[in-house]
């Protein structure tokens, strides 16, 4: 969660019919670790930055499936929708 | 006579309808009439019992919704009023205990606590049944916890193959407080259970254990709330529960981090075992965020025993019969750990040896 704008509901369900699966599901909700912020800016990054780097690596596993162009494009839009609304 | 409710145990948020997840009907047949029913208390003196409810009791919500509240007022033919007054540290547990059968088959008791500032109260509910005939039970319990008060509810159905029964709870918390729940579901044709807890004081916490059994054809359906509206507010709810033959089980959690709730944690986990390939397993943990600064999580498990465990044990010399019950009571013991009676735990473990013994699958 990066603002007090948004809202987040997470309903999933799992039906299961047989004694054969095996099914396992997580989820986490909460806002960007102040000791992760920390950590980034300790090493120089402003704090909109360590925040857009986090959040970039959120997205990672699927920009890493992306053809290099793809996935230079999606990493940029996150900066771009990041840059200045949060903080 | 047929009772029909039309929906209850409804999500808070609806999802797709296919699923079957968003409310279940509610049908039994009940008797007609029902006569007053006295349980059997134990009071210690530090806590009185009321003539009435607390005020304010009506607009407390529960887990199961309005229409299983209203239709045990309507039936209503048993009950208690609980009240720990300001300071009280209750001395000992207050135990309820009903018996179902052909002298009283058909319970609707409705109960309320009232914890004062800083008081301490265990209560202990426990329905069982005298013979096979069909029974029914309807519960609800409201619990108004006031600043820094502490309250333990503990729930143990143990009715018999043909009861119909539900358990319906509703919670409201002042600063500070805190109310643990305790709900085993082991009996009955169809066990319904609910609970709903508005966290309304700053630092207040609701904690919630579920242990369920399903066998033969029985039908679960539970729905947890809790919902987050002070700051700080902590939330922790376990189920844990083993389904065989035909039965059906359907649990929902919900965390709901309204806002204002900043710096409120909520943690969901449930962990079903599967012993029938005719069982089905629906589980719905739901997460509704509309703060920012908050911690929700949740994590759900549903499978066979881990084969691993089942070796261990064997290679200790267990058979593998007496492997998989140790493996189940394990699951069932950290809500059996916090019954506070020797006597009633060895009730409800004798139960569960007894309903192994008898399942194929186990052995």
């Amino acid at each position: 969660m990066l603002d007090s704008e948004s809202r987040s509901d997470t309903i999933p369900v799992m039906d299961i019919r047989n004694d054969e699966a095996d099914v396992g599901h997580e989820a986490k909700i909460g806002r960007i670790s102040d000791t992760a912020i920390f950590y980034l800016m300790s090493r120089g990054l402003s704090e909109d930055d360590a925040r857009s780097i986090i959040v970039s690596g959120f997205a990672e596993p699927i920009s890493r499936e992306l053809p290099m162009e793809y996935a230079v494009e999606m990493n940029n839009l996150i900066k771009l929708e990041m840059s200045g609304s949060i903080g | 006579m047929n009772m029909t409710l039309k929906q209850v145990n409804a999500l808070p948020v609806r999802t797709w309808n296919w699923l079957g997840v968003n409310g279940t009907p509610l049908e039994g047949d009940v008797p007609e009439s029902f006569p007053r029913a006295e349980g059997k208390i134990t009071l210690p003196d530090s806590v009185s019992s009321a003539a009435h409810p607390f005020e304010g009791a009506g607009i407390i919500r529960t887990g199961m919704g309005p229409e299983a509240e209203r239709f045990v007022l309507k039936k209503k033919n048993a009950g208690y009023d609980l009240e720990a007054g300001p300071g009280v540290k209750a001395e000992g547990p207050v135990f309820i205990e009903y018996r179902l059968g052909p002298s009283c088959p058909a319970l609707a008791d409705c109960n309320t606590i009232l914890a004062r500032e800083n008081s301490e109260l265990t209560v202990v509910m426990q329905y069982a049944s005298d013979g096979e005939g069909p029974v029914f039970h309807g519960g609800v319990t409201k619990i108004l916890a006031e600043k820094n008060a502490v309250v333990h509810l503990i729930q143990v159905q143990l009715l018999n193959d043909s009861a119909v029964h539900f358990d319906d709870v509703g919670i409201l918390t002042r600063e500070g407080a805190f109310v643990e729940v305790i709900h085993a579901e082991l009996g009955g044709s169809k066990a319904f259970a609910g609970c709903k807890a508005r966290l309304e004081g700053r630092r207040s916490r609701l904690g919630t254990e579920t242990i369920y059994l399903g066998e033969n054809s029985r039908e679960l359906d539970m729905n947890y709330v809790a919902e987050h509206i002070g700051r700080e507010t902590e939330s922790e709810m376990h189920a844990n529960g083993a389904l065989m033959d035909e039965s059906q089980k359907i649990y929902r959690g919900t965390i709901d981090f309204q806002l204002g709730a900043s710096r409120s944690v909520g943690h969901e986990s449930e962990y079903t075992l599967l012993f029938s390939p005719n069982v089905r397993n629906r589980t719905a943990p739901l997460i509704l965020c509309n703060e920012e600064d908050v911690e929700g999580q949740h994590a759900a498990s549903i499978g066979k025993i881990d084969p691993h465990k089942l070796f261990y044990l064997m290679t200790r010399g267990l058979s593998e019969a007496e492997a998989k019950r140790i493996v189940i009571e394990a699951q069932f013991t950290p809500a059996l750990e916090k019954i506070p009676s020797e006597e009633l735990r060895q009730t409800v473990l004798e139960w569960l040896k007894e309903r192994m013994d008898r399942n194929e699958t186990i052995g």
